[in-house]
């Protein structure tokens, strides 16, 4: 099944789709969800964000006079984020819609002005300022400060696993205002400026080999008091809110699933095992036609949860499991190509006899922040059982 | 659960392999990691110690050990070290039977000092590109010409290939085929025509010298024929158990290494206000992958016995190389997955033992292989 078919949105897929051959950077785009390598991927990153936003492929459901169409399809976006995966193209930074969301929700007029065209136009890349080295699955333990001192809020503490920090102009920071609040309710949002004062970004070497994470320290960092968006102790509120908006990726991922299911099969073409072909062995046959089956498995997951979510019907285990099947399910394929691939599977990129220039290899080790970004198996399994089936809640 | 397999000789001998790896190969690692190959001096410290060479007759300049046991400390302690640079097991366990087992008098003599001094390093080509684990597609090639063999061909996934002086190579000396086409010819360094490609980039193990070696008309004297001509397949055979045992001794200790490591960071890490171990599903995976690492422990233990003893069958190592290296698997993968983000960072051991391990289920012959061999060992 694909999602849409048969009706207008169809048309625009075709759309989309040819938009996105003619405009997409020509880099290498890795398994997962990676920060630019260079400055110059930096800046083709940045000229596709704003062609996506000029030709409202992006910002859709933003208010109209910040660019956004009025009577726009929330579906559109899907389409947009799978075509854009089908094509192995960059995303656009998810820091700069996760933002922007909160800005437009809980923002003032001055801050929409002030932070949404640069969003647009790319030149501004936001990232997420979530994430502590003791709040990760735990968020609303975290313990970044901002104080308030006269006129100013002033920072401290640490985020971890910031993607794109070393390329942010601006951060969605949260830290706690109020140490006195219940966990949750201590939590203000605030927009940070990467560049000033007492902020040092550090990046991270990641299993991969690459450096798409960062340490992001304050020390004292000095905030201007318009820097919070809505109102102190509202920021677990915002940031809830804001990630809920963030769905569009959900479609992504099973074009992500699909192709590499293709990939594996077109790549297992040339491998023989025990001096077979790998296609003629039972074994390899049933282990492909079994993953097949739960690709599509995904798809009808991911599109009935998009569907109920469209109709405003989303159930709180929706996302949670279409994310656990998801990453699982991603880990597993990549896990088999290498099993396939044999003797060749441990060459990495680089080298000029890695099947794919490693891209397998890529695809294994990212396949292990997924199952622990953006809320760990274990949290995704917490919560279905938790707020999905009304299960107790686990014993502390 | 108390290990039963080893005496009191075994353990102090640990003890000293254990104190030379903190010493000698522990500080250094990180640098030989960036530098894709360990440094050399690194093989004669360890010969100095015994922890190379000790299966050598002492005539030789070796420790006159022979009882695998004192392989499998070695193989045990660089797993649990994450110390894969040197090829300390490739020596002991590999190479070290086929000269023990097939070089004559005269070959002894010229190559079991070197070997055991650590001041030659040597590696065993079988592998070529396109043959992966199934040895009867070799094409590389050895022609008889008066005093020497001329050969010609490619290897790959060479082990040692890039600080190896002598090289057993696997060539066809039969064109007609058969499992008698095959001998085993050690070339050496300096010989003409022998060069060495890239050393690899591969996704983990990334201390050690994984590299092609091309062999354009090289003569190689036939005074270096290890073996008997044409019995190279059956050569190779008869050292699959300890290969394959080498490994799986090095699966066990490598999942019991990570999997401690990971109990005292579970202990340690706190999530909710409570350290991550104590929720009930971060222990139930603890408890089963104790377990069965335990299990894995005996078997491999018992597996030792049978193979000190002479008794271990090539299917009954094929049987504790797949296992064994699968249980791997899952314990670095369950293991990285309650690391939680940090398991996604290099400067953790868990990131570097996820990489590394995904090797053990591929050389010294596949999972795939080695269940073929067990299922048609079972008539099937």
């Amino acid at each position: 099944m694909e999602f849409g078919a048969g009706t207008p949105l169809e048309e625009f897929r075709g759309q989309v789709r040819a938009f996105v051959a003619a405009h997409a950077p020509g880099y290498k785009v890795r398994s997962g969800v990676r920060s630019p390598e260079n400055a110059a991927e930096l800046k083709e990153l940045q000229r596709w964000t704003a062609e996506l936003y000029e030709a409202g492929y992006l910002g859709a459901d933003w208010p109209a006079e910040y660019g956004g169409a009025p009577d726009h399809d929330p579906l559109r976006a899907f389409v947009v984020g799978e075509e854009i995966a089908r094509a192995r193209a960059p995303m656009p930074a998810s820091g700069s819609s996760l933002a922007a969301h909160a800005l437009i929700r809980f923002g003032t007029e001055e801050q929409k002005r002030r932070y949404l065209p640069r969003i647009r136009s790319g030149e501004d890349l936001w990232c997420q300022l979530f994430s502590e080295p003791d709040a990760g699955s735990d968020l609303a333990s975290l313990r970044t400060v901002a104080v308030r001192d006269g006129d100013e809020w002033v920072v401290s503490g640490q985020k971890v696993w910031t993607t794109n920090g070393h390329w942010s102009g601006y951060g969605y920071l949260l830290a706690r205002t109020d140490p006195q609040a219940p966990k949750h309710k201590g939590i203000s949002a605030f927009v940070l400026d990467m560049k000033a004062p007492g902020v040092q970004v550090r990046p991270l070497r990641e299993l991969t080999g690459t450096s798409d994470f960062n340490e992001v320290f304050f020390d004292e960092v000095r905030l201007p008091a318009d820097a919070i968006i809505g109102a102190p102790g509202q920021g677990w509120l915002i940031a809830n809110a804001s990630l809920a908006e963030e769905r569009n990726g959900v479609g992504a991922s099973v074009v992500q699933l699909q192709l590499a299911w293709k990939d594996l099969v077109e790549d297992a073409r040339g491998v023989t095992v025990d001096g077979r072909p790998a296609l003629e062995c039972d074994d390899v046959r049933q282990r492909l036609a079994a993953l097949r089956a739960e690709v599509d498995a995904c798809e009808l997951l991911a599109h009935t949860s998009l569907a109920r979510w469209n109709a405003g019907r989303e159930r709180a285990a929706d996302a949670p499991i279409t994310k656990l099947y998801f990453s699982e399910l991603n880990l597993r394929i990549a896990e088999y190509a290498l099993s396939l691939l044999g003797a060749s599977g441990v060459l990495a990129e680089g080298d000029p006899d890695a099947v794919a220039d490693g891209r397998w290899q890529d695809a294994y080790l990212y396949a292990r922040a997924y199952t622990i970004a953006g809320g760990s198996s274990e949290i995704m399994r917490n919560i279905i059982a938790e707020r999905g089936l009304g299960l107790p809640r686990e014993p502390r | 659960m108390e290990r039963e397999v080893f005496d009191a000789d075994h353990r102090q001998f640990r003890e000293a392999v254990r104190e030379f790896i903190a010493r000698e190969i522990t500080p250094h690692h990180e640098r030989w990691e960036k530098a894709g190959i360990c440094d050399r001096s690194v093989y004669t410290e360890a010969a100095k110690q015994g922890v190379i060479g000790f299966n050598v007759p002492e005539e030789f300049g070796g420790g006159g050990v022979h009882d695998f046991r004192f392989n499998a400390v070695v193989a045990e302690e660089l797993a649990a070290a994450r110390a894969h640079g040197p090829g300390f097991n490739l020596h002991n366990n590999i190479v070290a039977p086929y000269l023990l087992n097939l070089a004559n008098d005269e070959q002894k003599a010229r190559w079991l000092p070197g070997f055991a001094s650590g001041e030659e390093v040597w590696a065993i080509a079988m592998t070529e590109p396109g043959t992966g684990s199934d040895l009867k597609g070799i094409a590389t090639t050895a022609v008889r010409d008066g005093d020497e063999w001329v050969v010609n061909g490619a290897k790959t996934f060479i082990s040692n290939g890039i600080h190896s002086d002598r090289v057993i190579v696997v060539a066809r000396t039969d064109p007609g085929g058969g499992s008698r086409a095959f001998s085993l010819l050690v070339v050496e360094r300096d010989m003409p025509g022998f060069t060495r490609g890239r050393n690899l980039d591969k996704l983990g193990l990334h201390a050690q010298d994984t590299a092609e070696l091309f062999f354009e008309n090289v003569r190689v004297p036939v005074a270096n024929l290890l073996g008997k001509e044409g019995h190279g397949f059956y050569h190779l055979m008869a050292n699959l158990p300890e290969e394959r045992m080498s490994i799986a001794v090095s699966a066990v200790a490598a999942s019991r290494s990570i999997l401690d490591e990971t109990v005292e960071y579970t202990k340690t890490r706190t999530a909710f206000g409570q350290p991550i171990g104590s929720f009930q599903n971060s222990r139930f995976t603890l408890a089963e992958l104790d377990t069965e690492v335990d299990i894995a422990q005996v078997y491999i233990d018992r597996c030792l016995v049978a193979l000190v003893a002479g008794k271990l069958s090539h299917v009954e190592a094929a049987k504790a190389k797949w296992w064994t290296t699968e249980l791997q698997q899952k314990v670095v993968d369950r293991c990285l997955q309650l690391h939680g983000g940090y398991g996604f960072m290099m400067e953790y051991p868990v990131a570097k033992a996820y990489a590394d391990a995904r090797i053990q289920t591929i050389f010294g012959g596949t999972t795939e292989i080695m269940k073929e061999i067990v299922g048609r060992a079972l008539g099937v």
